[in-house]
């Protein structure tokens, strides 16, 4: 089930909304139940199976949160604790990439076993570590009840393809948490709006990146940037649509749910990029990975080496192929760089004229715009012809299905760049809608009634981020 | 904060609203949808998951005002201008042609070549000779007919390359049953002696021809298998013509909605002169023997008005015994969806026509059918994207040795 289908907007949640306020709105307890009930419901919708894999983990990781608070050797149940979640991760996401890597090697034989990949695997692993390092440092209490442990893993706005949510942002919020018409109100114009981001703009654009990746990017140097573009769009309204629709969801049963995009199209760096792209996964590598090997407060040296396991575990984090590591190590040589020449700092970025500050933007957008389509592509071999394929000068500009293209899409992308230059200018929205009351409202209804129709047509429907 | 109430009441009422709303409407189509799933032999867990998946696809189908959804849709595509409209299927996806009319692109290759290796020819035209070869020994005419395909490269323009022109495969079959001497007639071919606008012949948003030129490849046939009445009976003075408006919405308008390139009208051609009908089938949709008797109007014809409003819509077979004929020959149809309209007027020249469909009458022998039923003709009719598949020239049970 996703939060783009009928199924879930008019089954799955008025009957989770209507449990929540209507039947177990007695104690924050029984509300606690119904939704983490509701939560398994969702997850099993992806696959039965991996419920019961769902479950275990919950288990596991609130008895090693007991043990690390009451027992003496917290270190060797945090550690049974990282290695179990670890275990998951790699034997159903990379067992198959570490045995294909090693025929590949050793010239041996070993059969690659066919596992299928739990939904949202990589989200929620990272959710439990999270948790128990947390109550490891100090930083939280252990929850008594598996109950309330299940409710902050799998809780389903946020379950499957995040934001990673940190159990110190949220931990009070699993026993005291307001619940307001306002709170609801904002919830569903963040629901409308990631859904409205998702089904109508990401879902459009993502068919000129596949007619794009699927072969026609051979046909001009035109259609390649077009597909490159096109897929730099889809992946940002796609994902961070869904964290629209999780944020939105969560405020609806009075969960604050960090946010997880912060414009990063318009960042002047990359290393600005990453603080406002999927910051929450960020974060965790920062403060659970990067410092405790020291951060940047050591050697030089020693700095790139702690950079580069962190890119090296970004890329892999994202997919078990080697595109994505050289994805990783991309934005790890270009950080480097930034930090070399102090080019990543935003606040000195924003000092600069206007051309340095074009070249800045220019410049990190084909940083991010190459390096999509090493994202995106199926090998890593694909991705250096495709990329070859944008800077092929005895290729034609553009062909006629380009221009056909073009003429089809190009108002979905004004719109898409248009939505990007609003959400840079946030705090003139709101007063704008605060000053015209009646404005917002019938925007919000427009947006649902066009997302439902796009989504009852049931046109080209990918979920990027669901693959990890 | 009063007209956050509002919005945030009206939101959860029209979210259960939808729920109710479509759980009285599709519940049929729904509860049919999961019932199917349910009986299908997997494994518990894969079942399970069959259902989930069922369920999703089944509740968004059966939505509440799923057309008005669909048409809202196109409706915002034609503002965007767009000529290229994705679906879930590929091959279901919609293009607007340089003649304003909806074409799926159905074959998608390069330099409008065929990879398909399942198409042979040979052996479709081995399997018509050899049934030629049975109705000149039991004095039964044979006629094989191709209707023509919508889309045809040298009159129109498609937003995507690569779309199969079905043309040359038409030719290249043609000239092979004429080899073999098996009587033949490609509309495809003969299309200059219809009309100068080859897209005017289809209707907008559907993939067949219109009732208009299927009329004109029904008198088409009856032209060189009928007898001296029978000819006169087809002649167009003998039909009269009542088109009904903006009313018809086709295989690629229940996709796009109305309001992307809007309907199409319906043509009723029906006989001049007095009938009386007798039609018996098993209906594939409810599983149910069917009996209709009755003038033209009351038998023949049946509401809404579609494309599919003659007779009825593809059945593994159909029989027409016309009660106004005291003598009268009988007539076998194979046919696809093309031979729809075309299987009813064909009804009104013959005593007996059987209307067969080999796509859901399969492991049946033509043969056999023809002689138990004391069949005097036989017309082939397919559209040019099913020549050389085997399924449709399969005329024989396995165990025959023909």
């Amino acid at each position: 089930m996703v939060f783009s289908s009928i199924i879930f907007i008019f089954f799955f949640l008025p009957v989770c909304i209507f449990g929540y306020y209507g039947i177990f709105n007695k104690s924050i307890k029984a509300k606690n139940k119904w939704l983490l009930t509701c939560s398994l419901i969702f997850y099993a919708w992806g696959g039965v199976q991996h419920v019961a894999l769902m479950i275990l983990s919950i288990i596991i990781n609130w008895y090693m949160a007991v043990l690390i608070t009451r027992e003496s050797n917290k270190k060797i149940y945090l550690t049974i604790g990282i290695i179990f979640n670890l275990s998951i991760l790699i034997v159903f996401k990379y067992l198959g990439f570490i045995i294909k890597n090693i025929n590949m090697l050793s010239h041996a034989t070993i059969p690659i076993p066919n596992i299928v990949l739990p939904i949202g695997i990589s989200f929620f692993t990272f959710q439990s570590m999270s948790y128990l390092i947390d109550i490891y440092r100090g930083d939280g209490d252990a929850l008594n009840s598996p109950i309330d442990v299940g409710l902050y893993i799998s809780l389903f706005p946020q379950l499957i393809a995040g934001p990673i949510v940190r159990y110190t942002t949220i931990q009070d919020q699993i026993f005291e948490r307001t619940e307001s018409v306002i709170m609801f109100y904002s919830g569903i114009k963040r629901f409308v709006y990631g859904l409205t981001k998702k089904a109508v703009i990401a879902n459009t654009i993502a068919i000129v990146a596949k007619y794009a990746f699927d072969g026609h990017y051979r046909d001009s140097i035109g259609f390649a940037w077009i597909g490159a573009v096109a897929y730099t769009l889809q992946i940002y309204f796609d994902f961070s649509g869904y964290s629209d629709m999780a944020i939105g969801l969560g405020r609806m049963f009075g969960f604050q749910i960090m946010e997880n995009f912060d414009t990063p199209y318009c960042a002047l760096s990359i290393t600005e990029f990453w603080r406002r792209w999927h910051i929450s996964m960020g974060a965790w590598f920062r403060d659970y990975v990067y410092f405790p090997l020291g951060g940047s407060r050591c050697s030089r040296v020693r700095t790139i080496l702690n950079l580069s396991i962190v890119w090296l575990l970004t890329g892999l984090w994202h997919g078990a192929n080697w595109n994505f590591i050289v994805w990783g190590l991309l934005h790890l040589f270009v950080i480097i760089v930034e930090k070399a020449f102090s080019t990543g700092n935003a606040q000195n970025n924003k000092k600069r004229n206007t051309v340095f500050l074009l070249y800045r933007y220019i410049s990190t957008m084909f940083v991010v715009i190459i390096g999509w389509v090493l994202f995106n592509s199926e090998t890593l071999i694909k991705a250096i012809l495709y990329v070859k394929a944008m800077f092929c000068l005895s290729s034609p500009l553009i062909d006629d299905f380009g221009l056909m293209i073009i003429r089809n899409y190009i108002v979905v992308v004004v719109m898409a760049v248009l939505v990007i230059i609003a959400e840079s200018k946030k705090d003139t929205l709101n007063r704008f809608f605060s000053s015209k009351r009646a404005l917002e409202p019938v925007c919000i209804s427009l947006a649902f009634v066009i997302a439902v129709s796009y989504i009852i047509k049931g046109s080209y429907n990918p979920f990027i981020y669901f693959n990890f | 904060m009063k007209s956050k109430k509002i919005v945030v009441t009206c939101f959860i009422s029209l979210l259960m609203m939808g729920m109710i709303a479509t759980c009285l409407t599709g519940y049929k189509s729904i509860g049919k949808s999961l019932y199917n799933a349910v009986k299908e032999d997997f494994p518990v867990i894969d079942k399970i998951n069959y259902l989930l998946l069922t369920a999703d696809k089944a509740v968004s189908d059966g939505f509440f005002m799923h057309s008005t959804w669909i048409d809202v849709f196109g409706g915002i595509q034609k503002c965007l201008h767009k000529n290229i409209i994705p679906d879930t299927d590929e091959s279901y996806t919609v293009l607007m042609g340089s003649d304003n009319k909806l074409y799926f692109p159905g074959s998608v290759f390069e330099n409008n070549s065929s990879d398909d290796t399942n198409r042979d020819f040979n052996e479709s035209c081995a399997s018509l000779s050899e049934l030629y070869g049975f109705c000149n020994e039991n004095n039964v005419e044979l006629l094989y007919v191709t209707a023509p395909h919508k889309y045809f490269s040298r009159e129109v323009k498609l937003p995507i390359r690569g779309v199969y022109d079905y043309y040359n495969d038409t030719i290249e079959f043609h000239n092979l049953l004429k080899k073999v001497g098996v009587p033949e007639l490609n509309l495809m071919e003969k299309w200059d002696s219809y009309s100068t606008v080859y897209s005017d012949g289809f209707f907008i948003t559907d993939h067949h021809w219109n009732i208009q030129t299927a009329f004109w490849g029904f008198q088409n046939i009856v032209e060189l298998i009928g007898n001296r009445r029978e000819k006169e009976k087809s002649q167009e003075k003998c039909f009269s013509e009542i088109v009904v408006e903006n009313t018809f919405l086709g295989s690629m308008g229940t996709r796009v909605g109305s309001l992307y390139d809007g309907k199409d009208s319906i043509s009723i051609i029906s006989p001049a002169y007095d009938t009386y009908f007798n039609v018996t089938y098993n209906s594939k949709t409810i599983g149910k023997k069917i009996e209709r008797e009755g003038s033209w109007n009351e038998a023949i014809l049946t509401l809404p008005a579609t494309y599919t409003m003659y007779i009825t819509s593809d059945n593994p077979l159909i029989h027409v015994e016309n009660r106004t004929l005291v003598d009268g020959r009988n007539i076998l149809f194979v046919k696809d969806s093309f031979g729809v309209p075309v299987a009813a007027w064909l009804s009104c020249m013959y005593k007996n026509m059987w209307e067969m469909d080999l796509r859901y009458k399969q492991n049946e022998s033509v043969y056999d059918f023809i002689k138990q039923n004391k069949i005097d003709i036989v017309v082939i009719l397919y559209n040019p994207e099913v020549i050389g598949n085997s399924l449709f020239y399969t005329f024989a049970k396995a165990s025959d040795g023909k």
